[in-house]
């Protein structure tokens, strides 16, 4: 290799020398490049200061900023990887639509020709869904947020006790009212009548309570008897009445450390991932439950798998940790 | 302009609600979104040369993205402070990033040698070292959780010996557990065209 050679060879690895993907030697032979050339040193420095934001976690920022150019640019396995993710993350697709942009990027076979082939058959199975159903977003499953149960429950049950006991003072109040009223003044009167806020399309729209939203949240169901590596778990059965929209699941977490990373996985009967997702194991803690939105494309009833999985480290050895649990979704006769 | 902002005007209500969790998702709703806007435009154009102006609409949008991505998840105390500060990083961000893609995708020597022409502008978007690094996390997003945890905490840190640290095992198994992870990649990305994965099929 020549001088010159050597440097494109250097500079056109900057980026990778940076990122840590090059092997020990490659490394090695960037530093010591980097030690002897000044102008490669310097080209070098615009690497230095790592770029803002997540670090890789989502769609880069500068991507989605210039997404028109994006569309149109992207190739290969960074293409596939970028639809995949917009596939199952929300908050990139909100970035996009934000900005107005369309939150999905199109499948285009030639442009990422063999990228699917290298990646993990899961991961494909759940591109091949995406296919089939154009609309990105409304592809798999999306676990949209674990919830603390208990502290919820706590709070809308303190908001209907106080709700029901001042309805209930008020109608004894209008009661009253309105038998004194009848008996001794004909009714004439107009009556205090106290009721529910009632917020108009446009004070939702507009008004102090703007961006708003009330929902209620399914019941979470309980799932038992995981199963620990190869065995096989108790199929839980849950009574549901034809496809679902939203679903919740209680789960008992895994026994690894809280900063160890868990892999959330939702499979189908055939063992395909639906969506997986990590989450650091102090986030299940305490007495949380996983909601699952598929409002465009309903779970169907049949057999389901959830798949918790970490990796955790002792005495220098990775000890692998996962539990299964099976549950059905059966159609109540 | 009209659009010089102060805290009180970009953020509808000081006030905020006392769990640090639901202030964080609140302050979405509540910043004024087209004066944050305005705002970082005008410090966009103070920043930059005037040679760069032409960046500018690009760069207001990816600032906003990352002001979004920020008011998700932590409590804005200052939200002028805060503005300023992410126009500023942008700025330097989009003037580093030219240098970068002339690195990767200059094939002529003297020309790289060359200050970068401040209006030239990248034919390929974002910031070449983002997107390897979204690449590498989101491959192993799908491929293998291990990787990824060591992926993410890397790119958080940067030095291996720090994630050595936080995950209790030595360097070097950390290091060859990386290498294995890369294989992967690289087997994944052999086939890849363009500047950003160069580094896989040339030797």
């Amino acid at each position: 290799m020549t001088h010159e050679d050597l440097h494109l060879w250097v500079r056109h690895r900057l980026a990778a020398w940076r990122a840590s993907v090059l092997d020990d030697a490659e490394t090695a032979r960037i530093d010591e490049h980097l030690a002897a050339c000044a102008e490669c040193r310097a080209l070098a420095e615009a690497y230095a200061a790592p770029p803002a934001g997540a670090a890789g976690t989502h769609v880069p920022a500068s991507l989605i900023a210039e997404w028109p150019r994006a569309q149109r640019t992207l190739r290969g396995l960074e293409r596939a990887l970028v639809r995949r993710h917009l596939e199952r993350c929300a908050e990139c697709r909100e970035d996009l639509t934000t900005l107005g942009f369309e939150p999905r990027l199109e499948f285009v076979a030639e442009w990422e020709a063999g990228a699917d082939a290298h990646l993990p058959r899961p991961a494909a199975s759940t591109t091949t869904t995406v296919r089939e159903m154009p609309a990105a977003p409304t592809g798999g499953a999306r676990i949209v947020r674990i919830e603390t149960a208990s502290a919820r429950a706590r709070l809308r049950d303190r908001a209907l006790i106080a709700w029901a006991s001042v309805a209930s003072a008020a109608a004894v109040l209008l009661l009253v009212a309105n038998v004194r009223g009848r008996m001794t003044e004909g009714g004439s009167k107009p009556l205090f009548v106290p009721g529910a806020p009632v917020w108009t399309r446009d004070v939702l729209a507009k008004g102090p309570f703007s961006g708003l939203s009330l929902r209620i949240e399914p019941p979470p169901r309980s799932l038992s008897g995981p199963a620990k590596g190869d065995g096989e778990a108790k199929l839980n059965v849950i009574p549901v009445v034809g496809p679902l929209s939203t679903l919740a699941l209680g789960f008992k977490p895994l026994n690894v450390p809280d900063t160890s990373l868990v892999t959330v996985s939702l499979l189908d009967s055939q063992g395909d991932t639906l969506y997986a997702v990590s989450y650091r194991q102090w986030e299940f803690r305490p007495k949380r439950f996983l909601v699952i939105d598929r409002a465009q494309a309903p779970l169907t009833p049949g057999q389901y798998a959830l798949v918790l999985g970490s990796q955790i480290a002792k005495a220098g050895e990775e000890i692998e940790r996962t539990a299964r649990y099976r549950f059905e979704l059966r159609e109540n006769p | 302009m009209s659009s010089c902002a102060t805290p009180e005007h970009l953020i509808r209500s000081i006030a905020m609600p006392a769990d640090d969790e639901a202030a964080a998702s609140a302050q979405e709703t509540r910043i004024r979104w087209d004066e944050a806007c305005a705002f970082v435009r005008q410090r966009l154009q103070f920043e930059l040369p005037p040679s760069s102006q032409g960046l500018i609409d690009d760069l207001v949008q990816e600032c906003m993205v990352r002001m979004l991505r920020f008011v998700r998840r932590e409590r804005v105390q200052n939200m002028e402070a805060l503005l300023t500060e992410m126009a500023r990083r942008t700025a330097i961000d989009a003037l580093r990033r030219r240098t970068r893609w002339s690195a990767l995708v200059t094939s002529d020597d003297d020309a790289i040698a060359a200050a970068p022409d401040p209006n030239a502008r990248a034919d390929e978007p974002g910031d070449p070292l983002e997107r390897l690094q979204f690449v590498v996390v989101e491959y192993f997003t799908q491929h293998d959780a291990r990787c990824r945890e060591l992926a993410v905490a890397f790119f958080a840190g940067d030095d291996w010996k720090a994630v050595a640290l936080a995950e209790r095992r030595s360097h070097d198994v950390i290091r060859k557990q990386w290498s294995r992870c890369l294989g992967f990649l690289r087997q994944a990305a052999h086939d890849e065209t363009g500047p950003l994965m160069d580094w896989v099929r040339r030797t």
